[in-house]
């Protein structure tokens, strides 16, 4: 090889290597995707280093206290309009995105600054981060409680005391809290609740409240006022500067756990995305339910009982086509037929004493399942089919020449070999009707859906309801967020969820079908393992 | 164990409900052709038209004005002695009239409708009074059973406009708060009035008319000729037409100014004109003539001024038309012609969607025609003083073929257009169905993505195809194909919330890397063919990736640093702003290519698999055969591999291409979704796709729109199913030729 630069241009080297900087290029997108989504979806529940600082950008300096959220690189040109006391030219800077929190106090929870310009920048032990129900995040130093408007005793110099004292005041609201919407779903929930339990119900809720009212908080802000807020507001508190890693790591599972299992706040912003985990599972589910016997029975007819002639060659090749026809064409048709044609009837036919309010003929969980699994259906039939194709013709003869009919050979040998490939099948469909979002968006997902399609109310599966999707919530975050700088992080989250979930039933699917493979080529020259 | 009759049974069951239950589904999945078909069909169908129904007697005169009410059946006529009639087609019985004369003391002169459409009409008089009236039907749409009668709004004191003069022409004009007058007296004088009028439609009753807000005043024109005057909105233009048919624009000024800026004349000899009508929105005329054309007249802006153009002519029927009638909200007009003809016309798309030839049904001589406001039916009266009702259902005459893929003139354009713009808040707004800019808007955003993911899965399945150890191969297949699982929202979300600022940040670093990672690569492989023989020969296969990993990382951190002094040094500083100052780019963040890189990885694992399989199952032993020969690796891939696998790698490309085509989420979020017509790199676009997912939901069941947005889809279907079904036939093909060698 070593001929000198002509030999080696003659010998394709250089193009052998640019075909490999093409593979090396496609896996670095997909572990560079991977990776970004990983580290900002799962970062996003570290606890974060607070600063103080003077920011000298205004006259006279400001004190600033924030946490980084971002950080990039731009001309400096383009600064001059969005960054307070940018220079004018130069080359290249940096500037920071700094999350003030504190909506309610400021107004605006998110400032660009340049780094440059911050002095004296520290990281007091004492800084406390809440997260609440309302407002996003604040920032500040505990200066006091208050039991009933009136200061709890406690010596203010001693900040470690004051510190425990709202601990043990957050946990009892937070009990309160869980016993408050424990009695609020059961009123809800339960219609057959006589009326006195539900009067009793009520007196507890009221005493509930006010008892959860009872503290508040005194914080100093960054501008040195002083602000009282409900201890019942809160969510958490922290002190992020003063934490032990193994602090921090307490904390930032208990904000994934919160993330998985919690209901929404602020618009999606903040929270958790327990209902849109849920509403996806459920849609997925009831596709499941309806794809898999659909897809087994279709593939079994064309691979088993089709003539074989052109008809069904072409039956063949329109199947396998309808899987890379784009999915919002689905969404049409969905939309049209399933919703405006046979849920507008159904409206009709039994529900036409709440017309014109429709009950069926609107976008919903039945009619988003149906369409999935129109979607999903070539994939199933393909997977099962190729299963059924792949059987070796021994074991098929082998069950005929035993005088077995041929509905028997199907049912006691055909089908259960071909069980793996069925499920493989059912895991790509899953994965795909997973991601789908661009149907859905015509069929029934929502911004936000106040009740789950399943609970304990009577007929406990609500088929007509709208649901909220892991897909959509991302789309949502991601176009339609009036704060886009807060809605980033959690926008993160979701997406790293959904891809970590499709890609695990992705990865599965491939295996079993690796495995599946080998297993026939085994059964193939007759040696059973 | 069963008997043998009990099993021959169930096999025979099971054959056939198997083969009843795989066709049925196979159909319901094939419903979807249908199923799109049946809503795109209507479309197509034109206009229908009920047989008419006739008015038992003749009516006495000559009709001033003519409207008709579809809902109650009812019709509204002001013959020329100002005497208003009902006519009840459903009863048939004769409605009491009123004669609007007779409350002013002085004989009818001229008759004017709102030209906005409010349904009111004004009314004038020998002594200069204009009085303005309105019939309930119009006026309060969808009431049910009504018994028909007038409302006066603004009084049944008339406005003085004219001082002992008739009035000889009169236009109306209500909307936006404000009342329109301008008359033409018999002398030649030119008057318009403009007051406050907050109308409330369900009382009928405006507010009462305060002195101050009103501003009557002369305008300095002569209109000596003018036989009829249209205003348009603001009132901001003022047509006069004599009855030799010229046409005059006067251009309306906002103190006392009034000018005739453009005059023509609409029909040429020797047509004569035989009635003009101001289009819905109010910025067209229509003129038919004796010849049996209706032309339509557009103001043009031209800066200040504005000019008269005549954008569409309809040859309609081979004899005069007699009598041309519009919607309200549409660009609909019918047109009646003397020997019974009938044409319903709608301009923009510049197609009849109903027509009657001579001898039909149509009363022969129809001097007078009514569409209702909503078009759904006609009010005729012919010479003998019949009146007939003809029901019409007209619903997608805004549609057509043509309209569709050709230049359209449309109102406020000044040259024809393709536009795709479907809703507007105003109800008189023209609708533009042009499907061009969002089809090269889908082709523009396919294309880019090629650009970005051909060479890339192409080349990677060259190497893994051929080139890697078939080991190794299946390892690493996988993980690429693992990009085809990943949900488009969240590639779309990381491309038009991360990408894309990333891109506008660090365009040049972007653009060097682009140039400096080939270059990287190849001298990489220069440097490694440096190395001793026996050095390569213990390696295996494919190791040239962990080799690449370093260098491109290198290359990306050289592209990093040297962008910012090559930027200041080639292009003044900044990329971005050259490109728009340079070479007159214009450069939006979410532009076509951060879709084609986005869409594009997308498309990626799509193209490879295909193609990686393509080349992997070309039959080894041809390759052994040109080694042996003496070919090196590269010379086989080249003339053997290659050359075999290119209807694969085709086919391949072509999957890729329809994926590409129909993907909604990508664009959807990655763009700034504006239907423009432009190939520019560093605009957006507004794809099929993502035009359905953008509008469908707010579409009205049923409507024009609602169908033609289906008639994307149903293009969208075809289209990428042909594509696959040819791509799929080509890779079976290959195939069975694989087979035999």
């Amino acid at each position: 090889m070593n001929g000198g630069i002509s030999g080696w241009y003659r010998s394709g080297a250089p193009w052998i290597w640019l075909n490999a900087a093409a593979v090396a290029a496609c896996l670095a997108m997909v572990f560079g995707l991977l990776l970004l989504l990983g580290a900002r979806g799962l970062g996003h529940f570290w606890p974060k280093p607070v600063l103080q600082a003077n920011y000298l950008a205004m006259d006279p300096p400001v004190t600033v206290i924030g946490e980084i959220a971002d950080s990039e690189t731009v001309d400096a040109g383009q600064l001059q309009f969005s960054v307070a006391g940018a220079p004018l030219s130069g080359d290249r800077i940096e500037r920071q995105l700094l999350k003030l929190g504190n909506r309610d106090i400021t107004g605006n929870d998110f400032a660009w600054i340049l780094p440059s310009l911050l002095d004296e920048v520290e990281y007091p032990e004492r800084l406390v981060t809440l997260e609440r129900r309302e407002w996003g995040n604040f920032y500040g130093f505990l200066s006091g409680i208050l039991q009933n408007g009136e200061p709890v005793a406690a010596p203010p110099e001693d900040a470690g005391a004051l510190w425990s004292e709202l601990q043990q005041r957050l946990d009892r609201a937070r009990q309160l809290r869980d016993e408050i919407e424990q009695i609020e779903r059961s009123i809800i929930a339960d219609i057959n609740f006589g009326m006195e339990g539900l009067r009793l119900q009520e007196m507890r809720l009221l005493e509930l409240n006010r008892q959860i009212q009872r503290d508040s908080a005194i914080f100093r802000v960054a501008g040195g006022a002083e602000v009282e807020l409900p201890v019942a507001d809160i969510v958490r508190a922290y002190r992020p500067n003063a934490m032990s890693r193994f602090e921090a790591m307490e904390t930032y599972l208990a904000r994934l756990f919160e993330f998985l299992t919690d209901d929404p706040r602020e618009s999606n912003t903040e929270g958790g995305l327990l209902p849109a985990i849920y509403g996806t599972a459920m849609m997925v589910l009831l596709m499941s339910v309806l794809v898999t016997p659909l897809g087994v029975v279709a593939a079994v007819y064309l691979s088993e009982y089709a003539p074989k002639g052109w008809l069904t060659h072409v039956i063949r090749i329109s199947v396998n086509n309808l899987a890379g026809v784009p999915s919002i064409v689905y969404g049409m048709f969905g939309l049209g037929f399933f919703i405006y044609l046979a849920g507008g009837e159904i409206d009709r036919l039994f529900y036409s004493e709440s017309l014109p309010a429709p009950t069926f003929g609107t976008p919903g969980l039945l009619w988003a399942s149906l369409t999935l699994a129109l979607l999903t259906l070539p994939v199933v039939i393909v997977a099962t089919e190729e299963g059924l194709a792949n059987i070796p013709a021994s074991l098929r003869e082998g069950s005929l020449a035993l005088g077995a009919t041929k509905f028997e050979t199907l049912w006691r040998v055909i089908l259960p070999l071909a069980r793996p490939s069925m499920l493989t099948g059912l895991i790509l469909a899953v994965a795909r009707a997973a991601g789908e979002v661009a149907p859905l968006m015509l069929v029934g997902v929502v911004k936000l859906a106040p009740a789950l399609p399943l609970d304990t109310e009577f007929p406990y599966l609500h088929l007509e309801q709208q649901f909220m999707h892991l897909g959509y919530y991302v789309y949502d975050l991601a176009t339609q967020s009036p704060n886009v700088e807060a809605a980033m992080p959690q926008a993160f989250a979701a997406a790293f969820l959904l891809v970590a979930v499709v890609a695990a039933l992705n990865l599965s699917a491939v295996i079993m079908r690796g495995r599946l493979r080998e297993r026939y080529k085994a059964l193939d020259t007759g040696s059973w393992s | 164990m069963a008997s043998n009759s009990q099993r021959r049974f169930w096999d025979q069951t099971a054959r056939v409900v198997v083969s009843i239950g795989g066709l049925g589904i196979i159909c319901a999945i094939l419903l979807i052709f249908f199923y799109l078909v049946y809503e795109v069909l209507p479309l197509f169908g034109g206009a229908e038209m009920s047989e008419g129904e006739f008015f038992p007697e003749p009516v006495p005169g000559s009709a001033q004005l003519l409207e008709v009410d579809a809902a109650s059946g009812m019709a509204l006529r002001l013959d020329d002695q100002g005497l208003a009639e009902f006519y009840d087609f459903a009863g048939g019985e004769p409605l009491a009239g009123e004669s609007l004369a007779a409350a002013t003391g002085a004989g009818l002169t001229a008759v004017a409708e709102d030209a906005a459409g409010s349904g009111l009409f004004a009314a004038g008089f020998a002594d200069g009074g204009v009085l303005v009236a309105g019939w309930n039907a119009l006026l309060e749409p969808g009431a049910g059973a009504i018994s028909p009668r007038l409302e006066f709004p603004f009084g049944r004191e008339p406005f003085q406009l004219l001082s002992d003069e008739p009035v000889r022409a009169l236009a109306l004009r209500i909307g936006q708060g404000r009342i329109a007058i301008a008359v033409v007296g018999a002398s030649g004088r030119a008057v318009l009035l403009e007051e406050d009028a907050n109308l409330d439609p369900a009382a009928f009753v405006a507010a009462p008319r305060p002195e101050a807000a009103s501003v009557r005043r002369e305008l300095p024109i002569d209109a000596a000729n003018a036989d009829t005057i249209l205003l348009t909105e603001d009132p901001r233009w003022m047509f006069l037409v004599s009855a030799s048919g010229e046409l005059s624009l006067v251009q309306i000024g906002p103190e006392n100014g009034a000018r005739v800026v453009d005059a023509v004349a609409l029909a040429a000899a020797p047509a004569r004109l035989t009635d003009v009508r101001l289009l819905a929105g109010g910025m067209s005329l229509l003129a038919a003539d004796s010849g049996g054309g209706v032309g339509q007249w557009l103001i043009v802006r031209e800066g200040d001024s504005a000019r008269l153009r005549q954008v569409r002519r309809f040859e309609l029927f081979d004899s005069a038309v007699a009598a041309i009638d519009v919607e309200r909200d549409r660009r609909n007009f019918v047109a009646i012609g003397g020997q019974g003809e009938l044409a319903l016309v709608n301009t923009t798309a510049e197609a009849e969607s109903l027509r009657r030839g001579p001898g039909g049904s149509i009363p022969r001589g129809a001097r007078a025609a009514a569409l209702a406001p909503a078009g759904d039916a006609l009010l005729l009266e012919d010479e003998q003083g019949g009146l007939s009702l003809w029901r019409l259902d007209n619903r997608h005459a805004e549609f057509s073929l043509s309209a569709l893929w050709t230049r359209t003139w449309y109102e406020n354009y000044t040259e024809p257009a393709l536009v795709w713009q479907s809703t507007a808040a105003d109800d008189a707004f023209e609708p533009k169905y042009s499907l061009a800019p969002l089809t090269l808007g889908t082709l523009k955003a396919a294309l880019y993505a090629m650009i970005f993911a051909a060479p890339l899965a192409i080349c990677a399945a060259v190497y893994t195809g051929y080139f890697m150890s078939p080991g190794l191969r299946r390892q690493i297949k996988p993980l690429i194909e693992l990009m085809e699982a990943l949900p488009t929202v969240v590639i779309g979300f990381l491309a038009g919330l991360w990408l894309a600022p990333l891109v506008d940040a660090n365009l040049a670093a972007l653009a060097l890397g682009a140039l400096l990672l080939p270059i990287s690569v190849v001298l990489a492989s220069a440097a490694m063919a440096r190395l001793p023989e026996r050095f390569e020969a213990g390696l295996k296969e494919g190791w040239q990736l962990p080799v690449l990993f370093p260098v491109l990382l290198l290359a990306g951190w050289l592209a990093w640093l040297l962008a910012p002094p090559v930027e200041s040094w080639l292009f003044d500083g900044s990329l971005r702003d050259s490109l728009s100052l340079r070479w007159g780019l214009d450069y939006v963040s979410r532009n076509a290519m951060i879709v084609g890189v986005a869409m594009g990885f997308a498309v990626i694992p799509a193209i490879y698999s295909i193609a990686d399989d393509a080349i992997f199952t070309v039959p080894r032993h041809l390759s052994y055969g040109a080694l042996a020969l003496g070919a090196n690796g590269w010379q086989t891939m080249v003339w053997l591999i290659l050359p075999a696998a290119t209807p694969g790698i085709l086919s391949a490309l072509m999957i890729g291409f329809g994926r590409a085509l129909g993907e909604t989420m990508i664009v959807l979020m990655a763009t700034g979704n504006t239907p423009i017509m432009d190939m520019n790199l560093f605009e957006g676009m507004r794809t099929l796709a993502a035009n359905l997912a953008i509008e469908i939901p707010e579409s009205e069941v049923g409507s024009t729109h609602y169908r033609i947005l289906f008639l994307a889809s149903l293009v969208l279907l075809l289209f990428t199913f042909a594509i696959n079904t040819i791509a799929e036939l080509v890779r079976q093909r290959l195939r069975k030729r694989y087979r035999t060698i």
